[in-house]
């Protein structure tokens, strides 16, 4: 399946992946989707290509009940923080009944069809959805 | 900087008949706005027009309909704030003494091109989902962790919005109701309601800026625009707090600065109630209220018409719908009622100071496009 987007993530053969991130090595920040300077230093030649594969924290979500004709509805979406890389990233969730998401809970990364109805065009795109309770 | 007044506001009663081009709607607000300042539309010599979905050439389409082109026109667009822009260009160019009159038009024909929510799928957050009422639902998700505000305290806003606009001969969306109202609502993103969301509508506002020697000469009702704020969202980066607009205060810092005054002098204020949670953000990043501090407010009626720091006398955009290029001049248009005592219904006990808080879009990375913060005295 095609990604939504070239050059936001990249999936394993076992279905696994990660997103792909840059981080400047000047300033210590890092970048999703991957920027082309950094925006402290405002330059890109100490900007390095890096990946993100979490868990990180959801900061904060919603169920749309109303959306864009494409849009299977209702569906779920977050914010989730990667603390240590200091990224925030927007995302569809899944894995989980609403009721059960909680502000603050681990997330975990998945790789999925877009919740869109069926428009010919199929697409994947990165998800989180609960951390399991180990 | 020269002072600088609204000599003629006017707006359509704003509605969702999508057969009404936008020259119409325009052409009508411009025509009442320059005749209360008693101007010929001849003597007019530059025009600001804020739109968004009308396509190109909206300033122009307005003013050959009102019967007069040849001057400087220029279009703007700065998404839901666009009007607002318009109409600080204009006071600038008058302002700055590069012009003795200017005029600043809004319009917004929404309906016939919009269905459901805005959301621009060419943005990457945009394509995955998070429309407007998907962004302000997760911001109010984060308030209400933060600070345990409750669904119903954000129901009373659209109860207090919505009978404000009851009271406004040009809101269409004006309703007596209780927060059970809201409450029973279908859902739009959790935890917001139908209820709690603005409505796509279409309309025009037009205003007629002056300096000092324009306004003494032609008398009528001036009123002084004392401050003129407009800043774009930061790169959030790395973690931007979503129970707080950074950028609305951001904005309103430098129109207390502009104004010489403090939140604590404004009488009133309309602000951008896109959502009721939006009320609640936007109201505590002008400090107007302190942070977290709304769900009192909210229960006390502080914000009501006969309360401690009225918001939204209009109706607001709860209240009145939402025509995004027009609403902007919507508001200054609630100022210079209410300042100038013609409020009617509505009308505020001794308003002196008046703030209209206008923002729009949210492209991924950015809090908002726009934010603008105007400051209003009574003359």
């Amino acid at each position: 399946m095609e990604p939504l987007r070239e050059g936001l993530f990249e999936v394993k053969e076992n279905g696994s992946g990660y997103l792909l991130i840059n981080h400047c090595e000047r300033c210590g920040l890092n970048f999703f989707p991957r920027r082309r300077k950094c925006i402290q230093c405002l330059k890109g030649d100490q900007l390095r290509d890096s990946t993100l594969s979490g868990p990180g924290k959801l900061y904060t979500y919603t169920v749309v009940h109303r959306s864009l004709p494409d849009f299977k509805i209702p569906y779920m979406v977050g914010y989730i923080d990667f603390e240590q890389e200091g990224l925030r990233v927007f995302s569809q969730l899944t894995g989980c009944q609403p009721e059960e998401l909680q502000v603050g809970m681990a997330m975990e990364m998945v790789f999925e069809e877009m919740d869109m109805k069926e428009t010919g065009k199929r697409k994947l795109i990165y998800k989180f959805k609960p951390c399991k309770v180990k | 900087m020269y002072k600088a007044y609204v000599l003629g506001i006017a707006m359509t009663k704003f509605h969702r008949d999508p057969s009404i081009p936008v020259e119409e709607m325009g052409a009508q607000a411009v025509w009442e706005a320059v005749e209360e300042a008693g101007i010929d539309l001849k003597d007019i010599p530059e025009v600001y027009c804020g739109n968004v979905f009308g396509g190109a050439g909206v300033g122009q389409k307005v003013m050959a309909e009102a019967g007069v082109t040849g001057m400087a026109i220029t279009n703007i667009e700065n998404c839901c704030s666009s009007a607002s822009n318009a109409f600080r260009e204009a006071y600038f160019a008058v302002a700055l003494g590069r012009l003795e009159v200017c005029l600043a038009v809004g319009v917004e024909n929404l309906t016939s091109v919009l269905k459901g929510p805005i959301v621009d799928e060419a943005d990457l957050e945009g394509a995955l989902g998070n429309n407007f009422a998907a962004i302000y639902a997760q911001r109010a998700r984060r308030y209400m962790w933060t600070y345990g505000l409750k669904p119903e305290q954000l129901a009373k806003i659209a109860v207090n919005n919505k009978r404000n606009a009851y009271y406004n001969e040009k809101a269409s969306y004006g309703e007596l109701i209780d927060i059970d109202t809201v409450l029973n609502s279908p859902m739009v993103a959790d935890p917001l309601h139908l209820y709690d969301s603005n409505i796509n509508a279409n309309g025009a506002a037009a205003a007629v800026i002056v300096n000092e020697r324009t306004a003494k000469r032609l008398g009528g009702k001036p009123v002084e625009i004392v401050a003129s704020s407009l800043k774009s969202g930061k790169l959030i980066y790395p973690f931007i707090d979503m129970a707080f607009e950074e950028v609305t205060h951001r904005a309103a810092q430098d129109a207390y600065n502009q104004a010489g005054c403090g939140p604590e002098e404004i009488d009133f204020a309309e602000v951008h109630d896109c959502f009721t949670i939006a009320e609640v953000l936007r109201v505590e990043g002008l400090g107007l209220c302190e942070r977290g501090g709304m769900a009192k407010w909210i229960e006390e009626g502080t914000i009501a018409l006969t309360g401690k720091k009225p918001i939204n006398p209009s109706g607001g955009l709860l209240g009145k719908g939402h025509p995004i290029g027009a609403t902007g001049i919507a508001q200054i248009y609630e100022l210079c009622k209410q300042l100038r005592g013609d409020a009617g219904k509505r009308q505020i006990t001794g308003a002196r100071l008046g703030l209209a808080m206008n923002r729009g879009g949210a492209i991924a990375g950015l809090e908002a496009n726009a934010c603008t913060v105007h400051i209003m005295r009574k003359f």
